[in-house]
């Protein structure tokens, strides 16, 4: 299984490990915190979601109204049906206006596609700008959260990154005099770009507006200073009205960080004179995700990454571990969706524990979509054969009560018995740094029977 | 134009049975002191607020900005109009020390104060320079975010807008609140007393 061969790799670093599963729990109680300061919560989340469920079923209403006002405030629309469309549309917007050095503030859909690789191959110079996506790319490293993109890394390892690759003083990992260092180093480079581009957290289709969220400012600053500003978006970003960015402004920053809102919550309807914004409308694949029953309220998601936060797997494996664009509950409903035998093992990295499905912030069933997953994976046979024999042995033993009483009793023997070398070897992944359980002195058959037996002696009728 | 119809009929083709869009319920307010939970929540996004009465403004900005290496009102007697190659060029405006801006309204519910390119000469202004401050009117204020809302219906504010919260943030090292991380490094607003108490 991959997901798991991958948080085994993860889980070698036991500091790390604490260290992560704790910086995220702590990010998951601020939630809790900010969140149960609102006493309608529930009903925003019900609106929310209601909202958007709406949005979904008509969908192509409201692209094209968008387009429309959009189109009418002086904003370029472009559409992209493939991560390839979206890359080659940017590169032509940025070769047209001549530009050679980009500011990118987060986008999770240009990480989707690939976008920077692709650039960099054609010559163009693109520098992430939030903090922690700066890290990771310095680094090399996708990111392995939504929202902290760089929450595996240690302050430490930030510290000799940063000497490394900027040149700050050798040991220093002081967080504010590192991020003090990265403020410098980026603004000079967000005065140099001739072009930026940025994320849409909603597009509204009644103004032809849309907003961008940063606590950083590094969307506006790169937005405001270059010529030309590139907004990519997928086809799910859309809200019918403004007044509905009343509801989702209110929950994004509570659910994501604990913090009432955004620091900066940027609304865009008209270029400033002199420049251009242009919007580049992606699909890859979230039409056809559309039309899956079962999976479509997957579209409703904000990408706030409070389902990352919560979940006890993503906070003790990692996010690298899920090999996929989007980590945790929310990736391993959507990663299966693009490509079902690359990611067959995700929706396995779950407890099914429920978590997730209760502090989506738009009430998608998370958990069970994972388990819906599962189903298919296994009828796509995309299940190792080591689970898949297993599986069907079981489906056996326990389908007859006498060979369940046989392989029951066959277990605590062996338990009992066997070695330990033998018991723990590899073929017992349910031994991998855990003990296996105390055998009973008495099965619970046996115990059953004996109980019988007792109480008939002593005269108790059943 | 092809890409685009492809699309869209994809989409019209998967989507769901149509369901109605749900009402925003009218949740109950808080409506009283909006503007201590104004502060107090400016003050948790790592802002500050200060209640002055209009005639004292200057003494006041003097007085929490002492001696600025270089200040910009965009507004008021003091104000200084942007030329046309830093409007052309706003990395020309990088450098300035504070920027002294007019605030359309605040947001009680989470300290966020509206901006728009009526108060904007430029829009880097507001997060280019180190220091920003904002002045608004204290019966400029609503409860929460629908409000805010339908505050703005009304109001035409050009082609850009912004509800800010505090000074730029990141916690991107090991979950370590810094302030600063690329816009203002502080921000206060002046809340200029209009109401005889």
């Amino acid at each position: 299984m991959l997901h798991a061969k991958n948080a085994g790799e993860f889980l070698k670093n036991e500091k790390a490990v604490d260290s992560h599963d704790k910086a995220l729990w702590f990010v998951r109680a601020k939630r809790d915190k900010a969140v149960n300061k609102l006493p309608e919560w529930e009903s925003l989340r019900e609106t929310a979601s209601g909202i958007k469920a709406h949005t979904l079923s008509r969908l192509d209403e409201y692209l094209e109204e968008f387009e429309r006002k959009a189109t009418e405030n002086g904003i370029k629309v472009h559409w992209a049906e493939t991560a390839e469309d979206h890359n080659h549309l940017v590169r032509q917007i940025l070769e047209t206006h001549n530009v050679r050095k980009v500011v990118k503030s987060k986008s999770m859909l240009t990480e989707e596609c690939g976008l920077n690789p692709f650039l960099e191959a054609s010559g163009i110079d693109v520098v992430d700008t939030d903090l922690g996506e700066r890290i990771v790319q310095l680094a090399h490293e996708p990111p392995s959260h939504i929202v902290l993109p760089a929450i595996h890394k240690t302050k430490e390892q930030v510290g000799e990154l940063f000497w490394e690759k900027m040149g700050t003083e050798a040991g220093n990992n002081d967080p504010s005099y590192l991020t003090g260092e990265a403020r410098k180093d980026l603004r000079r480079k967000f005065l140099e770009a001739d072009g930026a581009i940025t994320g849409v957290n909603f597009a509204i289709a009644e103004t032809g507006e849309f907003v961008v969220c940063t606590n950083e400012g590094n969307a506006d600053m790169g937005a405001h200073l270059a010529k030309v500003h590139v907004a990519c978006m997928g086809i799910e970003k859309i809200l019918p009205k403004r007044e509905h960015l009343g509801v989702f402004l209110r929950m994004l920053a509570r659910n994501a960080t604990g913090q009432a809102v955004t620091t900066y919550s940027s609304h865009f309807s008209k270029p400033r004179k002199g420049a251009e914004i242009h919007i580049v409308i992606v699909d890859n694949g979230r039409s056809k995700q559309l039309g899956r029953e079962d999976f479509r309220a997957s579209l409703k998601c904000i990408r706030c990454g409070a389902c990352l936060n919560t979940c006890p797997v993503y906070r003790r494996s990692g996010g690298h571990s899920y090999g996929s664009v989007i980590p945790g509950p929310i990736g391993a409903i959507l990663s299966p969706g693009i490509d079902l035998k690359k990611h067959a093992s995700l929706p396995y990295a779950s407890t099914l524990c429920g978590s997730c499905s209760d502090v989506c912030p738009v009430k998608i069933d998370i958990h069970t979509q994972l388990y819906k997953w599962r189903q298919i994976v296994a009828k796509e046979k995309y299940l190792p054969a080591s689970k898949r024999m297993m599986m069907g042995g079981m489906s056996k033993i326990m389908a007859s009560p006498k060979a369940f009483e046989m392989a029951g009793k066959a277990g605590a023997w062996a338990l009992k018995v066997v070695p330990r070398g033998i018991v723990y070897g590899p073929w017992n992944p349910w031994g991998k740094e855990r003990e296996m359980p105390e055998v009973p002195k008495q099965t619970f058959g046996e115990w059953y029977k004996e109980y019988e037996q007792q109480e008939s002696e002593n005269g108790n009728a059943k | 134009m092809e890409t685009r119809n492809r699309i869209l009929s994809r989409v019209s083709r998967n989507k769901p049975e149509a369901v109605p869009c749900p009402a925003i319920p009218d949740f109950a307010k808080q409506e009283s002191d909006l503007l201590h939970r104004f502060s107090e929540n400016l003050e948790m996004a790592g802002g500050s607020s200060f209640l002055v009465d209009e005639n004292s403004l200057e003494e006041k900005i003097n007085e929490v900005f002492a001696s600025p290496e270089s200040a910009l009102w965009a507004f008021g007697p003091n104000d200084r109009e942007l030329s046309v190659e830093e409007l052309q060029s706003p990395s020309l405006l990088d450098g300035i020390d504070l920027v002294i801006l007019n605030g359309k309204f605040m947001v009680a519910e989470n300290g966020a104060v509206w901006l728009d390119e009526t108060v904007l000469p430029a829009r880097a202004l507001m997060c280019l320079a180190e220091r920003v401050a904002i002045v608004v009117s204290d019966d400029e204020i609503v409860a929460d975010m629908h409000e805010a809302y339908s505050k703005l219906s009304g109001m035409d504010g050009g082609g850009f807008g912004l509800f800010l919260s505090g000074p730029s943030k990141t916690a991107d090292i090991e979950q370590s609140l810094v302030l600063g991380a690329h816009g203002a490094k502080t921000l206060s607003i002046f809340v200029i007393k209009t109401k005889s108490k």
